[in-house]
């Protein structure tokens, strides 16, 4: 043994000459591709890992150490790489590893084994201007650009005539290439920041807005339908005129992405910012009968978190869910600290009024912009009133004594129900009305099987219950005076139901009587005091459904009033009915009570499971059922929704915190299913891989969302820049834009990435149209798209950036730029989505989905492309050919493809044959120009209007002898279909 | 050392493909455009975890669905998947349950619904027996009942599953777990999967074609079902449809004449030649070969979906009627496309979710109505298939997304006129036929009354792993890396090839 | 009674040092042996940590490890393994299995009758103490047979095989990929099959990854493929192993190369002008032929049919 020390003592001097190992380059590629997958985040096979340092150099289920630091020949790790034994040696079953590999782990491990967290897990480092050739670089990216060419000895590309290089910056910062005029002027102007002037001009364009807003909409994962089986319209499209006058007003990208996230919680938060806040609730929503909503609201809570992280960090914490992640030290109680952060939003997967385009809860937006003060002021108001009345209620509730009223009896009549389901207002067509009366006559001739369990004075429902029913109820009341009657529904399982709700009820109509020897005389309640949010807005609406019934508000009210805990029931309901005056009573009387379920859940019976009634005596419930302020507050809250109503515009989701009584604690999800949870209530925290929260924050999304941008965040910046960067050069410096972790690949230039992300943030303030600005007028920008062949054998995909940029049109680029070509865009802005022409057959019948896409006339039908309607299921034909997102989930980036679909789309989709015909008409009145006779010139306009410049000598002469054979329509289509036509 | 991830990327333009395709291919240029060739793969291969080194499936960008060739010899080239949306009740047609029958009309087992997640049953449901009568068919003795004659003539083709199982129990998750492996939006189909495996022999067509026809009102999960998921959108399924415009605008518009188009793309492709010989981008000459496979298959798809060219005879046999959108037609124009080489062809016939709300979706209508629709037409194909020497490399696979249950619908507990049952993931029945599948046997049951799996279940991703073995994939070696994972068709669980049904 | 306390009482003072000691190992042992009989399996565990009894290990080639561990482990381990063991059980290894839980041992070798885990995977799902519990999946009838199985025949862990035990699920043996060896075997054809590949595009492919065996499918190419392009694929003859010639312009003259093929296992020739195909049962390997729409007349057919070679149309056609 002494011998081996001493030779390892010898070896071990590390020869200066010789590179360190640093882990990141060199170990952590091995572990993640040769270990990870039994010995990771998922997987800990005999309870060794290498996602974390303390695991790594632990002991594994032989006892053995996996790592000693300096000590190769103690470490278990290089006895079971170089083992000879199959059985032993790892990878398991494997091929060994390279010995190169070997050599490399046993040097890391002799200089100390010393570990570092992946380079983007650690904040960027300010980078030094690298010294290059002068004369070159016009901005400091340059620098970095051509450091790197001089060490793979290759030098820049010659800078882009102007007609190349203003084609590809008027696409990139507004989606449209340049009109011949603005081609004419930029062309004269021989001044010499000329270019720079272009560039200034497109960034002050609303177009700019239109075309960056496309980006965002797909990491948004915005749509106009909510998805899954029925897939429903839903109006969000303010959210999407938000986004474009957000980008075009140049708001920083931290306010951008903080009210976005966290609007509705900003102090005194304006009505913009709560539309702003439709960001997280582009989820999908799950109309199909018989779904669990709890199932699906918790997978749009889900959505929620792994978008936030990806679009702001490019972190794959979706992989989380059901244990740590596989490569990153994150772990999988870090996950549900996140889902904390999200999931005491007061949506849950409902709609309230029951034509299912609306998405509880909603903000009604007016069409006119000028009406947004009066809007935002009367849903300020009818909030805080809907407070009042639930604080109001809440307290009288907790200050009374209550007195239990066992339950004597209980039955379900359905006969009863079908009646009363027959009366209301929304029932009175007659297809309904007659499907309800054949109901009604087999209901009259089945005998109920519902079965109760009476204990306790609690009733419990044991067997079937009707669809529809009334349940009968008699209580004893020996008590000498009544002054408010309670009616509680407690969860099976009080505890388990907080985090795992139960199945809810809606009970939406409550009558009473009082019965003496024999004679029973009904109860006049006054006021029906809700116990939360929910009941006030469920008993105003069904009141105003019954609109023909005139008088004051009180009893209109008391008469359609009831409790729900719709869909879920995650803690005891209660309601409490105070009759006008209190109730004498005393020996012998006894209460008879009726619950009326008239409303379905998930097209089942939503009758109330259990119930408890107790009694008080407390005068103050008559003094507040008789006070004018409640009857104040309600006719006011009905004032106002008769307002909203008359305002016309949409009920936009947006979100909305849960009020405190409400919130769901968030438990650990075993192996990622909802179905069992364990552990403790979690705090909502972020991951203990990134810097703390700051200590006395409130834990909800506003700080989650300031975070993202505090100065030790290591990702924020450097995945905006990098996004950038995509756009305007077709690959990222960092290539997979979702994945900044150490699956993901390693930057092609790590110090540009870090100078630009601290630039961004420290000098230009998350000014993004100045960090634009600052890449389209750099040099590396500027060159020709031209590339040599030695070049495009060297760097195939262009990722050291000696030529220019070449990519394709995005989908909205290919249809604008033929409509203007062909005179047809129209340019208005904003407004509801529109339905350009579309084959029939495309939307096939959705299950009782009665919504169709009507090919709408006129020149609606030419806007542009970032205003189509977008539905999940069918996205539009044309761009998903040309590869757009079709909105499912959020995607961070679109991956070109290049199919002989496409080309069927430009040549014979009926849009660009209309554009193609459109450009003919303007070729043939276009003037001729000086030494070109008239076709020449024709083809020159024509060039000009779809390649940004005139016709070279060789490309005038095919299209000349296509002009002569087959007309303008037939060369204006081949001009549309050109490659250059399609590149930018 | 390259960080492997690196080389893994689908989109690095290997060098050599560069330049065997500008300097001697492109510049010889044939009539018959670039074409496919194959490209074996120089890259240094370095072994990934679990010990074998990735499939290389990068490929010319000009023709993404070339050819490439499986992992091992396969037993299939290609498959026709019939998906019965809405779910088949499988207790009407193949799981025959004497016992269920005699209990007909007693309360159901408290057993059957205690702490189970149930779409639309409430409280205590009766059991429902079979509505048909049953009866063992063919040389196997196989059990089927009266609603499918003309299949039941085919029953020694079939190899019947009855012991598939789901954890979905609604219809949008459950197809999209049947045709994505997944039960959520964002995962690559079935037919994208094996498009980009193996690509598709006919270069002049869609490798992967969806053909929809309507039963009834559909409950389906649209078009995520054939989308690519994270795979690049070139291999997403194409919708045609067997009346009208076969693919989305196939036709030239009505003013353009075939010569007229010719004329155009001339010009395009001179022009497009000038490009690269300046910007040397190699998406331009990709783009060149797309306009010339454009062109092509404008006949090449009209041609294949034309059933109009088929005799008459053909025609009656499958029940086909040109003109119309209907399941036999598709059922012809699958043929068609098989003998054309399509690699994967994928069948939707909605309405058959026989809950017993509306009529037509009970079980004594609507599954009748479907029956009639499908049975004939896809008996005609099996026999066509088989007698044109097609079926021993084709895989044939008929189901729907999960089971139904054996208690009679009570939906929100109310007793319902219309017989129906309501959605049951524990077990349901599938059939294949074809390539490297036993056939005449049934494989799988369910307990007496066929509410619980009792012998060998059948994960639906131990039918993607069988699947993919039959074409010639380790289902763990067909993936592709996205966000740090190598993504595979049947997840991350470990699944099971279904060793007995193979021949 | 001068100051001698109750125990000793024979001399006056306090105990001897050993005779405490000795009190205190004995009520230690009491407790223990009072603690084992309620709880036997902590006799064991103490028996083990003290080394003083060998860990029960089941060696791999037994019918436990190959049929009943896989069992224990997917249904069991997730309440009876390494993260919670309920009522103090570990299922998830041979130790942990004879152990036993809190109630006792659940394996009475060689008697099903009175094993609790026996009884217990028996009882109709209905029962609330059968397990797996309900909610979690349900054992398969085949697999309740193997556990029941093992425990009759003594819960061995040695035993290599058991009779009558349900046929084990045969693992499909997936071959595996070496990229080296199938380079070599490719090399002498190569540079043909690329040559030929670029000639006739889409025509020739390997048949898979692993094999230098070659597939010809000129289908596609219709009529514009005839003898003489078969002709040109001559020196690929020997590794051509399937064929798909229809709807090409191939003529009986090209038969004979056709026969000649050793490996060839299947070839297409439907919609040809192929009529007098005798002479073609010869090739070695062939298993599959397609001559529908052809003028092949019935009567040719019989020799294939002897050499057990299925033959599609020909004669009766579709």
């Amino acid at each position: 043994m002494l011998a081996a020390a001493g030779a390892a003592a010898f070896w071990g001097r590390p020869d200066a000459s010789q590179r360190r190992v640093d882990f990141n380059r060199d170990i952590r590629p091995i572990f993640n591709s040769q270990c990870m997958s039994c010995h990771g985040g998922v997987k800990q096979a005999s309870n060794v890992s290498f996602s974390y340092r303390d695991q790594a150099l632990g002991k594994g289920k032989s006892g053995r150490p996996v790592i000693v630091p300096g000590n190769p020949r103690a470490s278990e790790l290089m006895a079971r790489v170089t083992s000879g034994d199959p059985e032993i040696r790892m990878p398991l079953h494997g091929a060994p590893l390279p010995q190169a590999q070997i050599d490399l782990l046993r040097q890391w491990i002799k200089e100390g084994a010393e570990w570092e967290n992946y380079w983007a897990f650690v904040p960027p480092k300010p980078q030094a201007l690298p010294k290059v050739r002068e004369g070159w670089a016009r901005q400091p990216l340059d620098r970095f650009i051509l450091a790197r060419l001089e060490k793979e000895k290759l030098a820049p590309s010659p800078e882009a005539d102007k007609a190349e290089l203003l084609r590809r910056v008027s696409l990139d910062l507004t989606g449209l290439p340049p009109t011949p005029q603005e081609q004419a002027a930029f062309l004269a102007d021989t001044s010499k920041d000329a270019y720079e002037k272009q560039v200034d001009r497109l960034l002050a364009s609303p177009r700019y807005g239109e075309r960056w807003a496309s980006l965002w909409l797909d990491l948004a994962r915005y749509g106009d339908t909510k998805g899954f089986e029925k897939d429903h319209s839903r109006p969000v499209w303010p959210y999407r005129d938000w986004v474009i006058e957000a980008l075009n007003k140049n708001l920083p990208y931290d306010q951008f992405v903080t009210k976005q996230i966290a609007g509705d919680l900003l102090p005194n938060a304006s009505f913009e910012d709560k539309i702003a806040s439709a960001f997280h609730r582009q989820t999908a929503a799950n109309d199909e009968g018989g779904t669990d909503n709890e199932e699906f609201r918790l997978l749009a809570v889900m959505d929620r978190v792994s978008t936030t992280w990806s679009v702001l960090n490019g972190v794959s914490m979706n992989c989380v869910q059901c244990h740590s992640h596989p490569y990153d030290p994150i772990r999988h109680t870090d996950y549900y600290k996140s889902l904390a952060f999200f999931n005491t939003a007061r949506d849950a997967d409902i709609a309230f009024d029951k034509s299912l385009t609306d998405d509880w809860p909603v903000l009604q937006v007016p069409s006119d912009k000028a009406l947004y003060g009066e809007a935002d002021r009367l849903q300020r108001e009818a909030e805080m009133l809907r407070n009042r009345i639930v604080d109001a209620s809440r307290q009288a509730e907790s200050r009374a004594a209550w007195k239990s009223l066992p339950i004597k009896s209980i039955t379900a009549n359905a006969v009863l129900a079908l009646e009363r389901v027959l009366a209301l207002p929304e029932n009175q067509n007659e297809k309904r009305q007659r499907q309800l009366r054949a109901d009604l006559a087999k209901a009259k001739t089945q005998t109920v099987r519902a079965a109760f369990r009476l204990q306790g004075g609690m009733a419990e429902q044991t067997g079937t219950v009707p669809m529809n029913s009334v349940f009968e109820i008699t209580l004893a009341a020996d008590m000498p005076q009544l002054a408010a009657l309670r009616l509680e529904v407690p969860p099976a399982d009080p505890v388990k139901a907080r985090h795992s709700p139960e199945k809810g009820f809606v009970a939406n109509r409550i009558d009473a009587w009082v019965v003496r020897d024999g004679k029973s005389e009904k109860i006049a309640f006054r006021l029906i005091a809700p116990d939360s949010m929910i009941d006030v807005e469920g008993n105003l609406r069904r009141m105003m459904r019954n609109a023909a019934r005139p008088g004051p508000v009180m009893p209109r009210l008391a008469e359609t009033s009831g409790f729900q805990a719709d869909p879920i029931l995650s803690r005891t309901k209660w309601v409490v009915a105070v009759p006008e005056e209190p109730l004498k009573l005393g020996a012998g009387a006894s209460l008879k009570l009726q619950l009326t379920h008239s409303e379905l859940i998930n097209a089942a019976s939503s009758s109330v499971p259990r119930l408890r009634v107790s009694a008080s005596s407390d005068p103050r419930w008559t003094a507040l059922a008789g006070s004018p302020q409640i009857e104040q507050q309600y006719a006011r809250l009905e004032q106002i929704e008769l307002r909203l109503k008359a305002i016309p515009g949409v009920a936009l989701p947006v979100m909305v915190e849960q009020a405190a009584y409400d919130r769901r604690p968030t438990l650990e999800f075993e192996r990622g299913s909802f179905l069992t949870k364990i552990g403790p209530d979690l705090g909502a925290d972020t991951p203990s891989l990134f810097p703390k929260l700051p200590a006395n924050a409130p834990r909800n999304r506003l700080t989650l969302a300031r975070w993202f941008f505090a100065p030790d965040q290591p990702l924020t910046a450097r995945v905006t820049v990098n996004r950038a960067w995509e756009q305007l050069f077709g690959t990222g410096l960092v290539e997979t834009l979702e994945d900044f972790g150490s699956a993901g690949e390693l930057p092609s230039h790590p110090e540009l990435l870090d100078w630009l992300a601290l630039h961004f943030q420290n000098d230009l303030h998350w000014n993004m149209k100045a960090l634009i600005r600052e890449i389209v007028i750099s040099a590396t920008y500027r060159q020709t798209g031209r590339a040599t062949a030695m070049l495009t054998e060297k760097d195939p995909r262009n990722r050291l950036l000696a030529h220019g940029p070449q990519q394709r049109l995005t989908a909205e680029m290919v249809r604008d730029q033929a409509l203007q070509a062909g005179g047809l865009l129209n340019e208005k802005m904003g407004g509801p989505p529109v339905m350009p022409e579309q084959p029939d057959g495309v939307w096939n019948v959705e299950a009782n989905n009665p919504e169709r896409w009507k090919n709408v006339t006129g020149p609606e039908r030419y806007r542009r492309s970032v205003y189509t309607f977008i539905k999940r299921t069918a996205t539009y034909p044309s761009f998903v050919t040309f590869d757009a997102a079709d909105r499912q989930l959020s995607t961070p980036r679109r991956i070109p493809t290049n199919t002989p679909l496409q080309a069927l789309v430009t040549l014979n989709d009926p849009v660009y044959h209309q554009a193609a015909e459109g450009l003919a008409v303007r070729m043939a009145k276009a003037p001729q120009a000086p030494g070109r006779d008239a076709i020449d010139s024709r083809l020159d306009y024509a060039a000009r209007q779809v390649l940004s410049r005139n016709l070279s000598a060789a490309e005038t002469a095919p299209l000349r002898k296509l002009y002569q054979s087959a007309g303008p329509t037939a060369v204006a289509s081949a001009l549309l279909n050109l490659d250059a036509a399609l590149t930018r | 050392m390259k960080p492997v991830a690196d080389m893994k990327n689908i989109h690095q333009l290997d060098l050599a493909q560069i330049q065997a395709q500008t300097r001697r291919h492109f510049l010889g240029w044939g009539t018959g455009g670039l074409g496919a060739f194959f490209l074996n793969s120089t890259l240094a291969n370095a072994a990934p975890a679990g010990g074998h080194a990735p499939l290389d499936f990068a490929r010319n960008p000009a023709t993404p669905l070339s050819v490439l060739p499986p992992q091992f010899a396969g037993k299939i080239k290609r498959v026709i998947y019939l998906h019965m949306g809405g779910a088949p009740s499988q207790l009407e047609l193949f799981d025959y349950k004497p016992t269920l029958a005699r209990f007909h009309g007693h309360d159901c087992p408290e057993s059957f619904i205690k702490g189970k997640r149930l779409a639309f049953i409430q409280g205590i449901p009766k059991l429902l027996g079979p509505m048909f009568p049953f009866h063992r068919a063919g040389k196997s003795g196989t059990w089927i009942s009266d609603r499918l004659p003309h299949l039941e003539r085919a029953i020694d083709d079939l190899c019947v599953i009855k012991s598939m199982k789901t954890d979905q129990f609604n219809h949008a998750p459950a197809q999209l777990l049947v045709h994505t492996g997944d039960a959520r939006t964002g995962y690559a189909s079935l037919g994208s999967w094996v498009t980009y495996g193996l690509g598709s022999e006919n270069q002049n067509l869609p490798g992967f074609i969806v053909l929809i026809s309507n039963g009834g009102t559909t409950a389906n999960a649209g078009k995520p079902l054939w989308g690519s998921g994270f795979l690049p959108s070139v291999y997403q399924g194409v919708a045609c449809r067997s009346a009208g415009e076969p693919v989305l605008y196939l036709d030239n518009p009505k003013s353009v004449s075939r010569a007229e188009r010719r004329k155009v793309l001339d010009a395009v492709d001179e022009i497009n030649r000038q490009t690269y010989q300046q910007f040397g981008n190699p998406e331009t000459v990709t783009r060149i070969a797309q306009y010339e496979m454009a062109f092509r298959m404008q006949l090449e798809a009209s041609d294949a979906m034309d059933i109009r060219r088929e005799p008459k005879a053909v025609l009656e046999r499958y029940g086909a009627e040109p003109g119309k959108t209907s399941y036999a037609n598709n059922c012809l124009v699958a043929r068609r496309l098989a003998e054309r080489g399509v690699r994967y062809i994928q069948l939707y016939h909605w309405g058959w979710d026989s809950h017993g709300t509306p009529t037509d979706e009970g079980l004594n209508v609507g599954l009748v109505g479907r029956c009639r629709d499908t049975d004939k037409a896809t008996a005609a194909l099996l026999a066509d298939l088989k007698a044109r020497g097609l079926l021993e490399d084709t895989l044939v696979v008929w189901g729907g997304e999960f089971g139904r249950t054996p208690m009679w619908e009570n939906r929100g507990g109310q007793e319902m006129e219309f017989i129906g049952r309501d959605h049951h993931p524990n077990c349901f029945t599938i059939w294949m036929a074809g390539g490297g599948i036993k056939h005449g046997i049934s494989y799988g049951e369910t307990d007496d009354m066929g509410y619980e799996i009792a012998r060998n279940p059948v994960e639906v991703r131990d039918l993607h792993a069988t699947m993919l073995y039959l074409l010639g994939f380790d289902y763990r070696r067909l993936n592709y890396p996205y966000q740090g994972l190598d993504q595979k068709l049947t997840g991350v669980k470990p699944a099971r090839i279904v060793s007995e049904i193979l021949a | 009674m001068s100051g001698g306390d109750g125990i000793s009482g024979r001399q006056s003072g306090r105990l001897s040092a050993a005779a405490y000691f000795g009190c205190v190992a004995l009520l230690t042992l009491a407790g223990v042996g009072l603690s084992i009989l309620a709880q036997p399996a902590l006799g064991h565990d103490m028996l083990q940590l003290m080394g003083l009894e060998r860990v029960p290990q089941a060696d791999s080639a037994s019918f436990y490890a190959k049929r009943v561990t896989p069992l224990l482990e997917t249904r069991c381990a997730a309440c009876h393994g390494e993260k919670r063991q309920k009522s103090d059980l570990r299922l998830d290894s041979f130790a942990g299995l004879l152990r036993g839980g809190k109630h006792g041992a659940v394996i009475r070798p060689g008697d099903t009758k009175n094993s609790e885990l026996s009884l217990r995977i028996s009882l109709p799902s209905s029962d609330d103490r059968a397990m797996p519990p309900s909610g979690k999946p349900p054992l398969t009838e085949d697999e309740k047979t193997v556990i029941r199985l093992w425990i009759a025949h003594g819960a061995s862990g040695v035993l290599r095989d058991i009779a009558g035990a349900p046929k084990p699920v045969a693992e499909v043996k997936l071959p595996e990929l070496d990229t080296a060896r199938v380079e070599k075997q490719r090399a002498p054809l190569a540079a043909m099959v690329r040559r030929l590949q670029g000639r006739f595009p889409g025509v020739i492919a390997y048949e898979a990854r692993d094999t230098a065996d070659l597939e010809i499918n000129a289908s596609l190419r219709a009529t514009d493929f005839g003898d003489a392009d078969l002709q040109a694929l001559a020196p690929l003859a020997a590794r051509i192993v399937r064929a798909d010639l229809s709807g090409t312009a191939v003529t009986d003259a090209s038969l004979p190369v056709l026969a000649a093929m050793p490996k060839l296992k299947n070839l297409r020739l439907s919609g040809t002008k192929v009529g007098d195909i005798r002479g073609l049962e010869a090739a070695p390997a062939l298993k599959s032929l397609s001559v529908v729409n052809t003028k092949v007349s019935g009567s040719a057919l019989a020799a294939f049919k002897a050499k057990g070679i299925t033959v599609y149309g020909g004669g009766d056609g579709p």
